[in-house]
């Protein structure tokens, strides 16, 4: 009995030991990531066209326009507003337009290395595997440029990854609460992909092929229509929620308008 | 398409863009039971379609719109060279294929990350010479106004300052058009192959051109030239301020040249379209006073009740009336008289706006087959009566007979009145 408890002792030391040493790993390559793109930051220390442009307009917002009034500026021009929301309020709170800018891009950047370890980790259920992923992403130079340039695409970058773990987690889960709950994380997640660039739209097709090949051997009705309701659900009422509170219901005119225009395109 | 799959190329970062292709083959190859993987190589597959289908919907030269696909390609890298390298367990190759492409793809990425642009603060340089700008006398050309727009007081007009510096008559031809535009006006474009050009520049009487900065763009060398050009904020009240030689001057005689005699109101219609070719017939049912023996015309794009143009009584420039024109929101060409015969001519007219009313003058050149309009002089209201005279110098397009030159009065927005017109030949 008391080796037996000893030799317990020893593993349950090695499997902490070894969770520690993964924890430490992932703290480095997420550290490295953040440092890359400080460092980016501060030797590329500029701004594009189109950085200006949103400075410009939230610095419209936080002059107290709306979103309608935005557009009315700027009538060929009409972006998700997240990203200009964001910037609007950390200029309200005083921060220099530039390095409010900077700093939602590379956190934003940062914490998608995170999010790609647990999407590589679900996938391949293997630490090897995700953790060179998450290197991957923490060195890319696509990445670290988006991380560090006022753009939309760090945030875009954020939510789409989100919304691609999310898709995992509602397809493979096996108890229908978890996967209800993730079906609901995954309707917010895609709202917010949207609102940071209407190319997340991509996403909605793509979830309900993969929703198909991933149950079609064991097609299960109720379970895809419960899925399927709450992801739409959670999308539609999250949506209502930032259009009341952000006073943006002109943005669903235009999210409206810009589907049109790409089925439109998709039948000619 | 190729088009397309060079953009998402240069997404992924070229050196390892076919890497990814080979892990996508690789991984498509050694696939097992997993359905997860299964299932994430074709969402692998739909999003690279959706990347390409999403390139093509907005036919734009930007692979930012395909930007989602990056992760989970490196997903695919990372898990080709972790699952090669126990491809088969006994084979160091193997491992010493993967552990090298792991070191490469993090290597060069690194390498990549560090070959920066050192100077890509530009925007900021320019703006930080542009900050003590006084707000109401000052505006910046450039052809990149957005970029300025946020850090500068001043306001920004588009305009293509790239051609104009690398064209040295160009130059010369603006900096006399906006001689009495009243205001500094601030040019930024591309330095010209030629780095001394704004040496050898000839400005107007009265006006003031100087070099400011350049600034460098980017690591290759290319950079931006800023300079100032201080306009004339009132024009000569007479032409002897022009520095001209009056005895070389011949009075054209124009008749009813300070607009007293009026047209009766029963020949308006006729008059009007009788100018049609040049017109158009706007004030065909009001009743308007025009002046006797005077050709106004106005474009055939313009949109109808934009525009009022007629004789004013009230507080008129000189005499009992005044030619009024008030235009809205559209450019508008006035064609102010008959035709010149070509040459170098002087105009002279009384004038008063509103506060801020920009307008030209230019000269429209007809020729048998077509019409072009060229813009001699911008010049802008200060709420005052002025008297403008600005030269109409000839052109070399303009040296056959029978073209006919005909003076026009260019706005596109406010109110002016017009009074004593006159033109001068010069015989020089």
């Amino acid at each position: 009995m008391f080796f037996y408890n000893i030799k317990n002792m020893l593993i349950w030391s090695r499997l902490l030991k070894f969770c520690r040493t993964k924890f430490i790993i992932i703290i480095f390559v997420v550290l490295l990531g953040l440092a890359l793109r400080i460092l980016c930051a501060y030797l590329n220390y500029g701004i594009s066209r189109d950085g200006a442009r949103y400075l410009k307009m939230a610095s419209y917002l936080s002059a107290g326009y709306n979103y309608r009034q935005l557009c009315d500026f700027y009538p060929s021009f009409y972006i998700p507003p997240l990203l200009l929301l964001l910037l609007s309020t950390l200029m309200a709170c005083g921060i220099d337009g530039v390095n409010a800018g900077i700093m939602i891009n590379i956190l934003c950047g940062t914490i998608t290395i995170l999010i790609v370890y647990f999407l590589a980790k679900n996938i391949f259920n293997d630490f090897k595997i995700s953790i060179l992923s998450a290197m991957f992403v923490a060195v890319h130079p696509t990445m670290i440029n988006y991380s560090y340039e006022i753009q939309r695409e760090a945030l875009y970058l954020l939510f789409s990854t989100i919304s691609l773990f999310f898709i995992f987690k509602t397809l493979f889960s096996k108890n229908l609460i978890v996967k209800l709950f993730n079906s609901l994380c995954l309707g917010i997640s895609f709202f917010l992909c949207i609102i940071s660039r209407y190319e997340g739209l991509l996403l909605l097709p793509i979830f309900f092929i993969l929703l198909f090949f991933a149950n079609y051997r064991q097609f299960q009705y109720k379970v895809i229509l419960y899925t399927l309701f709450l992801f739409l659900f959670s999308a539609i009422l999250s949506a209502i929620l930032f259009c009341k509170y952000c006073n943006c219901w002109y943005f669903g005119v235009i999210l409206l308008n810009k589907t049109t225009l790409v089925l439109s395109i998709l039948n000619s | 398409m190729f088009n397309y799959i060079q953009l998402i190329n240069a997404l992924l970062f070229e050196p390892i863009a076919w890497l990814i292709l080979i892990a996508f083959v690789f991984l498509c190859y050694q696939l097992k039971k997993n359905r997860k993987e299964k299932i994430y190589l074709l969402l692998y597959s739909l999003l690279f379609a959706g990347s390409l289908l999403c390139v093509y919907i907005y036919n734009i030269q930007s692979s930012r719109y395909s930007a989602i696909i990056i992760a989970p390609s490196l997903i695919l890298v990372a898990a080709a060279c972790i699952k090669f390298r126990y491809y088969k367990s006994s084979s160091k190759i193997y491992r010493f294929i993967s552990i090298s492409m792991i070191i490469y793809v993090i290597s060069i990425c690194i390498i990549k990350d560090f070959r920066y642009n050192k100077f890509n603060n530009y925007a900021f340089i320019i703006s930080e010479e542009l900050k003590h700008s006084n707000t109401k006398h000052d505006i910046l050309f450039t052809h990149n106004t957005q970029l300025y727009e946020p850090f500068i007081p001043i306001p920004t007009q588009n305009h293509d300052i790239d051609s104009l510096f690398s064209n040295k008559t160009k130059l010369e031809e603006f900096f006399q058009q906006y001689r009495y535009y009243g205001k500094t006006i601030y040019l930024l474009g591309k330095t010209p192959i030629d780095k001394n050009w704004y040496k050898k520049l000839s400005i107007p009487l009265g006006t003031n051109c100087k070099f400011i900065k350049r600034v460098v763009k980017n690591n290759h060398g290319a950079s931006y030239d800023l300079i100032s050009y201080a306009t004339q904020s009132q024009p000569p009240n007479s032409i002897k301020q022009l520095n001209i030689n009056t005895s070389r001057l011949s009075s054209t005689h124009i008749i009813n040249n300070n607009f007293e005699a009026i047209m009766p109101p029963l020949n308006t219609a006729h008059f009007i379209k009788k100018i049609g070719s040049l017109g158009h017939d706007y004030y065909l049912n009001n009743k308007i006073l025009l002046p006797k023996d005077w050709c106004l015309s106005i474009s055939e794009f313009a949109p109808q009740n934009s525009v009022k143009i007629g004789m004013t009584d009230i507080k008129p420039l000189e005499g009992v009336y005044s030619l009024q024109i008030s235009v809205r929101d559209f450019p508008y060409n006035f064609v102010l008289t008959n035709f010149l015969t070509p040459g170098n001519y002087l105009i002279s007219f009384l004038i008063f706006g509103e506060v801020g009313t920009e307008f030209s003058i230019g000269k429209i050149i007809m020729d048998p087959k077509q019409q072009h309009i060229k813009i001699m002089n911008v010049c802008i209201t200060q709420g005052n009566v002025q008297r403008i005279v600005v030269p109409l110098f000839k052109n070399a397009d303009e040296v056959q007979d029978k073209y006919n030159i005909y003076p026009c009065i260019i706005i596109s927005n406010g109110t002016i009145i017009v009074d004593d017109f006159e033109i001068f030949k010069m015989s020089f």
